[in-house]
């Protein structure tokens, strides 16, 4: 005698309701919030005057007045870094805000007019590509000045094709659906198409690639710093302390260059995991 | 407030849409068995489309029935031949806005796909509201009052019409496609395939609701479609074109039970029924191959 069981399978959950950006996002929200809210407070927030040179009080270790000690020329490193989250974060805060804002412009109207304007633009941006982000910042700064300017410019002009290539080939896809011919039809004007309905759709994947370029950002203006073509000295930046602190870690007194590479590395690694929840939740979404 | 500012259907008025002519010719790649590098879409489309009536243009994809659809709608310009609404000729192609607008007052499309062809992040009563303002100088107050009639007459509730069109199904996009395409008060609507991504029963409540849209309305509809069922259903009058031209004309009921056109009886044959056995009717596109295109 057969027993002829059903067996009654789990059907796949259907993700109906968005399910979030989970317990890892959370954190690196958490992470960079923190960390504005550091930059903001940093003055009140710091012990010390961070350019106070006191080289009495060289390569402290930990104690109670310098916690985290203090650099080769004695300046207290905890205040140093609390002050440096400002341009560490504000420089790559405007090398999105800036190259999203032109990439995006560039990326919408080439892809909405399409021809010979596309065309042109997309050449345009090959050549673009054609530049390494630190190598224009060299060439910038041999042109201007070296300074938190020059490379936030630099870098702007370096990402401006990798923006617009992303979001142009999204809008090209936007553009093809039939509910932009019937706006077409309707009457309604480019710009408003363009921005009520294409800008509109194409939103998350921009959120979700400013956050990732966010971070690049910051390792390439962290590495410009390095070289000194960035922020200069004797202003606290994090790029900048680790490259300060590169004597010292011959000295044996590694902790200038360690803290500001780990913070460095905490904020990076916070925008690249929220990068990833928002692409992936923007994939969602346009399903 | 009425549904359609279209007046009532009289005798004596010009045809509310009328094509003469008609041809539009792609220029394509040269190949060797192509080798002017023409692709003649449409050729000498001529149709009347009386006011308050109903036509269908019937043939199997590629036939040309959506480019005629694309001029008449101002995306698409003829190669030769002339359209005219309400007796004077329109323009070759709606460029500018204010062409496009006028022409929106007149002619209207509602589109096959019900999934593409409305914004997905738009709530149904923003997308309504988006065309009011681009046709009509209303108040905020009286746009509020005249989505809700046009939510009404397609058979929408309130709950919908706040919800953005991922909450709806196939059907009640359509409906919302439709009453896009009524917040212009055409005179004509274009129905571009506009039920055959529906199943049977939403196809079947959606002619009722169009039917029902025309006698309330005496706004004309133009029918594209390849289904000879729903063709029958709501139109009077069908055009059948073939590679580009028109084969047959004549009223509905004739050309679907008296078809004269070799192609025609064949596109007829070819529709299943009952005793229909697959493969014993000749497919219609089977005299395609031998013909200049």
């Amino acid at each position: 005698m057969t027993t002829l069981t059903l067996r009654r399978r789990a059907l796949p959950r259907v993700a109906r309701t968005d399910p979030g950006l989970g317990p890892v996002g959370w954190t690196a929200i958490g992470v960079i919030a923190l960390l504005a809210l550091i930059a903001v407070l940093a003055p009140w927030l710091a012990p010390h005057d961070p350019n106070n040179i006191s080289l009495l009080d060289a390569n402290l270790g930990s104690s109670g007045d310098h916690l985290l000690g203090t650099d080769a020329s004695g300046r207290d490193l905890l205040s140093r870094l609390l002050v440096g989250a400002r341009s560490s974060l504000i420089g790559p805060l405007l090398v999105v805000v800036l190259a999203t804002a032109l990439g995006l412009t560039v990326a919408i109207v080439s892809a909405w007019l399409g021809g010979w304007v596309d065309a042109v633009v997309s050449r345009i941006l090959d050549i673009l590509f054609a530049f390494p982000g630190v190598l224009l910042a060299v060439l910038v700064v041999a042109v201007f000045r070296a300074g938190l300017g020059a490379a936030v410019a630099a870098l702007v002009i370096a990402y401006i094709p990798y923006i617009a290539r992303t979001v142009r080939s999204a809008a090209l896809r936007e553009k093809s659906q039939p509910y932009i011919t019937a706006l077409t039809i309707q009457g309604v004007g480019a710009p408003a198409i363009c921005v009520r309905h294409i800008l509109a759709n194409l939103m998350p994947l921009i959120v979700a690639q400013s956050t990732l370029t966010f971070g690049y950002a910051m390792v390439d203006l962290a590495a410009v710093s390095f070289l000194g073509l960035g922020v200069q000295p004797p202003t606290a930046d994090w790029g900048v302390m680790v490259s300060t602190g590169q004597p010292s870690i011959l000295n044996g007194y590694p902790q200038e260059s360690l803290y500001a590479s780990a913070l460095i590395v905490l904020a990076v690694g916070a925008f690249n995991i929220l990068g990833d929840r928002f692409t992936e939740r923007s994939q969602r979404s346009t399903r | 407030m009425t549904v359609s500012n279209a007046s009532p259907a009289a005798p004596d008025r010009a045809p509310v849409l009328q094509a003469r002519g008609l041809r539009r010719v792609f220029r394509v790649p040269r190949t060797a068995d192509r080798p002017s590098g023409e692709l003649v879409a449409v050729d000498d489309v001529s149709f009347t489309l009386p006011c308050g009536g109903s036509l269908a243009i019937v043939g199997e994809s590629g036939s040309g029935k959506t480019t005629v659809a694309r001029m008449l709608v101002g995306l698409d310009t003829p190669t030769a031949g002339d359209i005219l609404i309400d007796g004077e000729p329109a323009g070759p192609r709606a460029r500018s806005r204010t062409q496009r607008r006028i022409r929106a007052r007149k002619i209207q499309m509602v589109f096959q796909d019900p999934y593409g062809s409305l914004d997905r992040r738009q709530t149904v009563a923003s997308c309504l509201d988006e065309i009011l303002r681009v046709h009509f100088d209303l108040s905020a107050e009286q746009r509020v009052a005249r989505v809700a009639e046009l939510a009404d007459l397609v058979g929408l509730d309130e709950r919908m019409v706040r919800g953005r069109p991922t909450a709806l199904s196939g059907g009640q996009r359509q409906r919302v496609a439709i009453a896009r395409a009524l917040a212009a008060e055409p005179d004509v609507v274009i129905l571009d395939e506009a039920v055959a991504a529906l199943d049977v029963s939403i196809q079947a409540q959606v002619l009722n609701l169009l039917a029902d849209i025309r006698d309330r309305t005496s706004i004309s509809y133009l029918l594209i479609s390849h289904d000879l069922a729903v063709v029958r259903q709501l139109c009077e009058e069908a055009i059948v074109m073939h590679c580009g031209s028109v084969v047959e004309c004549g009223p509905t009921d004739r050309i679907l039970d008296d078809p004269q056109h070799p192609y025609t009886q064949r596109l007829r044959a070819s529709v299943p029924g009952p005793g229909w056995v697959p493969g014993a009717a000749p497919q219609p596109s089977e005299t395609r191959a031998g013909e200049p295109t």
